[in-house]
């Protein structure tokens, strides 16, 4: 070719890439929105998205309607189905269908009152009849796992001998052993009641949903949306929206655009809008943020069973070297609450401890522990963790915090099941991880933690033995009065704070996006406040 | 059938090529194939052109119906009944393509498309409105005469599935198909043994008797030129430099180059002609010949002869040895007149 | 029809090979599909005792021979299992996302051939022009860009922006559009590149002067002369990758929330379902045999040698 062919060439080639690189940086990187233009767009988009005025449409990054073969058909926020009883603002179990109840003296005996006049979807009443083939139910299918609960009737009544039916609208529950806080298992996930017509001879359902919550199931689509309409025959105060999309959005970034486009007026569920994605929503004004505690909290697990964080001065350089604050500002915008307590911070048995930061004690703690040398640890992250929390900065950022102690952290990744593989094998040093409450009373999440045969420190190479933390858990078993126990638990979380058996980072905070044109959604500790939404006046 | 009857012969040639030059434009140069050639036919003729590679044959005969690469610069005239070509409109001369002017290109072997079944190659030749049947039964007709062995099967069958001969007989049948006045076959005979070689001299008589048409050999093959030819026309680098009846050439070969061509024959001694052919791509001064001349002249080095006439009208030589005006004086160039045969 | 009957028959070692194959690579990587099942919700670690019982529930206990022999006896009746997780029926599942899989497929495929073969043959035709640069950069460009960042490009430039397309989800041809661009991104620049070779390759031939000198009309030489022999390289690329996509595309499910065969697949695997996972390999093997036998067909509809090998008269 001659020479000056080459250089049209490219100059062609030169002028192509310039201008597609233009093109698509103008649209490709989603720059702040143009305030007047796409607002206009915007309302074209609404207008041809065919919505219909009576439907409002929200996203979810999961199915919250697993369907016939899962323990609940839909999760407890599309308020579809209810529980005997609730957990209450103070995180105290609180009245549903149960509307009072009495403990036997011994407290080897519940009696529970039913709501009176409440029908289940099905037009079935709900009576002391239809709570007893739920309870049938629950032992014939247990333990039965579940995206947002493991339904156990043997963990949450274990011992239940017998359920009588004393009248059209009073049971009680007989156990073996005394149970004081039977309530705070029954809340939420393991008493949902269903019309007893609605499970086949397995245990399964046999057709959609039919609880007593102000939202019934319409229709659903695996995977795709399930369609929530409100409930005439409801007992108590009846939704103020007809109905209800929930489509399913696995990924944030199309949750956004969805919801910067109109498609859907808000977002519901775990991880339903990561913290970097709220503060770029809150740069409309378009859109509002709500925010409320969660029942999540994050942790550090560290592997007690090898050098170096069998040492508990290590452990302890470790929890006073991370500024927890600095934290929760900078990766997640402050909404959640720094924390050195084991438990979280929903459970009405928490406490406030004072969380030591401490940058000279914790290298002076180190420099012991380690004998002045630099040693080489590595830290796991599992990768569903990626996607939901800023786990990667959070690593680098631990990687270069630790650093100053002489430890050389190296992060290794894993999926979630070589991830668990890990933990249970003790082949890692340090684990980031989250942990839901599984209980109100927090005994089991001190016995999984703390006991020395507890799963969860077992599953994690916690290597934690305290035979008073064994102690004082036989003997909260045996507690019947509640003030005695909470002594206990007392101790107990001072015990977690100070010998550490896993580093606690922070409560985390549930945190929804909604946009303006809807009212009344707000951010609950487990859910959202989805019978209030409507459209706003 | 009417196509099958000869056409009255008429004295205006059927196509008249003058004063022919093709230069193709290359990376490295510009490069002249066909320098100043001029050719005339007449009805119901079979003229031969013969030279060797690079003689530039092959793009004279392609430069005729418009087959030429688009890197071709083509100037002078083509007159075909009257009609110059070379500044007809495009669509016009694809109408002429397979109807009047037909070309059966060199190479059977890769002249067919292969995934194409063969009936259907030829009756895409027939631009006759007739029925798609009428069309196969045409076709089948063609290959009868043309002595293909059940011509019917033939139709169903892909290239792959027939010999060299016959493939050049779906060749031949693809050229007459359309009833052509001008057949141009492009070295029918290339890579063929003797006695395919001598079907297809056979092929081609058959062809001009039934047609009509005039035919065009471009070869270099002596012996085929001779047997089938009535005039012939020696081409090298680029230039005719002699033509006449097939008789006077063969009987009496004027130019150096005739001569060295018939001795070259291997029933006349395969005696080659030393040296090699001249780069088309430099301009020349003198005759193109003389480097390679055992009867070069002084001048031929700087001076390029025309062709001249010789006593016998329709004998033309280019050459300085046979000018009528002995001495430097300039004989006018005439065109190349091949008289009909009785 | 021989030979599409042992060309079946072939198939049935090669299932048996690849589910083998995934069997093993899903049993010797770390993590215990047990421990999955039983924290699904994330909250509640089992304990021991637990993870004993579910192990035997699934028939992890047994020996790997028996565990593969079992799945394989109830295989080959047509019977895929359930999956661990969830309990639902393994071929059920597949079909039920089939469609969704089925349909974006198809459309890229659409995308792919009709807006890179044409182009190519463009560029064929126009060799050297600038058109043909334009082509080639674009063909570059295309082929390069990652999948993941061209939807969401689009999803904000459509989507957000302009407000032409629904974001994601699937129901009507709207939502299959950028999905189908994306997935068809790669292939629309493979095919325009091959389909300008392939095509400047027939124009060469000596067959084309015939034509020409037939006086046929440059069209008609274009698609029955040219083209028609430049189908097989074609034919190939296109039937594999058809073949390849309908085993769904992750990241484009993902980021679309498409409940298609990706995801599926790609949940199980992270889960260590192995009956899912089995059975997503023998169903995408099955598909991409078929696949690769439609392909081999049509060679021999196209070229006749290939049908009838070498038969002299």
């Amino acid at each position: 070719m001659l020479h000056t062919k080459n250089r049209q060439k490219i100059q062609t080639i030169g002028l192509w890439l310039l201008s597609l690189c233009l093109i698509f940086t103008l649209f490709g990187c989603g720059a702040a929105p143009e305030p007047v233009a796409s607002q206009k767009a915007n309302e074209l988009a609404s207008n041809t998205t065919e919505v219909n005025p009576e439907e409002v449409v929200l996203a979810a990054p999961r199915d919250l309607a697993p369907g016939t073969q899962d323990a609940y058909y839909t999760s407890i926020i599309l308020y579809v189905w209810e529980p005997l009883l609730t957990a209450g603002e103070d995180g105290e179990p609180a009245p549903k269908l149960a509307k009072s109840w009495q403990m036997s003296d011994d407290g080897r005996e519940w009696t529970f009152t039913l709501q009176e006049n409440v029908l289940f979807h099905d037009g079935e009443k709900l009576n002391a009849d239809a709570v007893i083939a739920n309870f049938k139910r629950y032992e014939q299918v247990s333990p039965k796992s579940s995206p947002f609960y493991t339904l156990d009737s043997k963990k949450s009544y274990p011992g239940l001998k017998e359920i009588v039916k004393v009248d059209e609208h009073t049971f009680t529950l007989k156990f073996e052993n005394p149970q004081p806080t039977l309530l705070y298992a029954m809340v939420n996930f393991s008493s949902p009641i269903y019309s007893p017509k609605n499970f086949d001879e397995k245990g399964d359902f046999n057709r959609l949903p039919q609880g007593t919550g102000p939202f019934k199931l319409m229709a659903h689509e695996k995977d795709q949306y399930a369609l929530l309409e409100a409930f005439d025959g409801y007992y108590g105060e009846k939704a103020k929206s007809k109905k209800i999309r929930v489509r399913v959005i696995p990924d944030p970034d199309t949750r956004l655009s969805a919801l910067k486009s109109g498609e859907i007026m808000g977002v519901m569920d775990l991880g339903a809008i990561p913290p970097s994605l709220a503060k770029e929503l809150l740069k409309d004004d378009r859109f509002e943020i709500s925010t409320a505690k969660s029942t999540i909290s994050h942790y550090l697990h560290p592997n007690g069973k090898k050098a170096p964080f069998n040492s508990p001065a290590m452990r302890k350089a470790v929890s006073m070297m991370i500024d927890r604050e600095q934290l929760v500002q900078e990766l997640y915008l402050g909404y959640p609450t720094a924390t050195a307590n084991l438990l979280n911070v929903t459970s009405p048995f928490y406490k406030d401890f004072a969380i030591e930061h401490n940058v000279d004690e914790a290298k002076k703690l180190a420099a012991e522990a380690l004998g002045g040398k630099r040693e080489k640890i590595d830290l796991i992250v599992p990768t569903y963790g990626l996607n939901r929390y800023p786990y990667k900065a959070q690593a680098e950022w631990l990687q270069a915090v630790l650093s100053e102690l002489n430890l050389e952290v190296e992060i290794r990744i894993l999926d979630g099941a070589a991830f668990k593989d890990a933990q249970a094998k003790g082949e890692y040093h340090l684990a980031l991880a989250t942990q839901g409450l599984p209980n109100a009373d927090p005994y089991t999440i001190f016995t999984n933690y703390l006991a020395s045969d507890g799963s969860s420190n077992k599953s994690y190479s916690l290597g934690y033995k305290s035979e008073r933390v064994d102690a004082l858990l036989g003997q909260a078993k045996n507690t019947l009065a509640m003030e005695e126990r909470r002594k206990l638990y007392d101790e107990l979380q001072a015990i977690s704070v100070e010998e550490l058996p896993t580093i606690p980072l922070f409560n985390d905070a549930s945190l929804i996006g909604n946009n303006k044109k809807i009212s009344g959604y707000q951010a609950t500790i487990y859910g959202t406040t989805l019978p209030q939404l409507e459209w706003a006046k | 059938m009417k196509w099958m009857e000869k056409e009255a012969v008429v004295m205006e040639p059927l196509l008249s090529i003058e004063q022919l030059t093709v230069t193709f434009h290359t990376p490295k140069g510009k490069v002249k194939a066909v320098d100043g050639a001029s050719l005339t036919l007449h009805q119901g003729q079979i003229v031969g052109l013969i030279g060797e590679t690079g003689s530039g044959k092959s793009v004279l005969g392609l430069s005729i119906p418009g087959l030429l690469p688009g890197t071709a610069e083509v100037s002078g005239a083509i007159r075909f009944k009257g009609q110059d070509l070379l500044i007809l409109q495009k669509d016009c001369l694809r109408k002429l393509r397979g109807t009047e002017i037909a070309f059966v290109p060199q190479n059977p072997a890769t002249s067919l498309n292969p995934v194409m079944r063969i009936g259907r190659q030829i009756t895409e030749a027939i631009k006759a409105p007739f029925s798609r049947k009428q069309k196969r039964a045409i076709a089948a007709r063609l290959l009868e005469e043309l002595n293909m062995p059940k011509p019917s099967d033939t139709l169903q069958q892909y290239p792959f599935q027939l010999s060299g001969g016959m493939k050049q007989r779906v060749l031949a049948a693809i050229g007459a198909a359309g009833k052509p006045s001008l057949l141009i076959a492009d070295e029918p005979t290339k890579g063929l043994d003797a006695l395919v070689r001598d079907q297809v001299v056979g092929l081609i008589r058959r062809v001009a008797t039934h047609t009509g048409a005039a035919i065009l050999v471009i070869t270099h093959d002596l012996y085929v030129a001779r047997s089938l030819c009535d005039a012939i026309g020696v081409m090298y680098a680029g230039e005719v430099v002699e033509s006449g009846s097939t008789e006077q050439l063969f009987a009496q070969p004027k130019h150096p180059y005739t001569s060295g061509l018939m001795r070259s024959m291997p029933g006349k001694g395969m005696i080659p002609i030393p040296g090699v052919s001249p780069s088309l791509m430099e301009e020349h001064r003198g005759c193109k010949f003389q480097s390679r001349c055992s009867q070069r002249l002084g001048e031929c080095e700087w001076k390029a002869p025309d062709l001249y006439a010789l006593q016998d009208q329709d004998h033309k030589v280019r050459c300085f040895l046979h000018d009528s005006s002995r001495g430097r004086e300039q004989g006018v160039p005439e065109r190349l007149v091949a008289t009909a045969e009785a | 029809m021989l030979y599409v009957v042992r060309r079946l028959a072939s198939t049935i070692p090669i299932l048996i090979g690849i589910s083998l194959l995934a069997f093993l690579l899903s049993v010797i990587s770390p993590g215990d599909p047990a421990v999955e099942a039983l924290s699904m919700s994330g909250i509640s670690e089992p304990t021991e005792q637990e993870i004993e019982i579910k192990r035997e529930e699934l028939g992890l206990h047994e020996s790997l021979p028996v565990q593969y022999g079992r799945w394989l006896v109830k295989a080959v009746q047509g019977d895929l299992g359930v999956s661990y997780m969830t309990k639902e029926s393994v071929s059920g599942e597949i079909m039920r996302r089939l469609p969704v899989t089925l349909s974006i497929s198809l459309l890229s495929v659409l995308f792919a051939v009709g807006l890179g073969v044409p182009f190519g043959m463009l560029m064929a035709l126009k060799k050297n022009s600038w058109l043909d640069e334009a082509g080639r950069f674009l063909a570059l460009t295309l082929v390069s860009i990652p999948g993941f960042w061209l939807a969401i490009s689009l999803i904000t430039l459509f989507s957000e922006k302009l407000g032409w397309l629904p974001t994601s989800g699937y129901g009507t041809w709207q939502h299959l559009v950028m999905p189908a661009m994306v997935l068809a991104c790669g292939t629309c620049a493979i095919l325009m590149r091959l389909t300008r070779a392939a095509l400047m390759e027939a124009l060469n031939q000596n067959y084309i002067l015939t034509a020409r000198a037939k006086g046929l009309r440059e069209p008609s030489i274009l698609s029955f002369h040219a083209l028609r022999n430049s189908l097989i390289p074609l034919i190939t690329v296109i039937g594999t990758y058809f073949g390849s996509i309908l085993g769904g595309s992750v990241i484009v499910e993902v980021i679309f929330a498409l409940p298609g065969i990706g995801m599926f697949a790609m949940d199980a695997i992270f889960r260590r379902d192995y009956p899912v996972i089995q059975g997503y390999v023998v169903f995408t093997g099955v598909v991409y045999v078929m696949f690769n036998l439609l392909v081999d067909l049509s060679y021999a509809w196209i070229n006749p040698q290939v049908k009838l090998g070498v038969k002299l008269k």
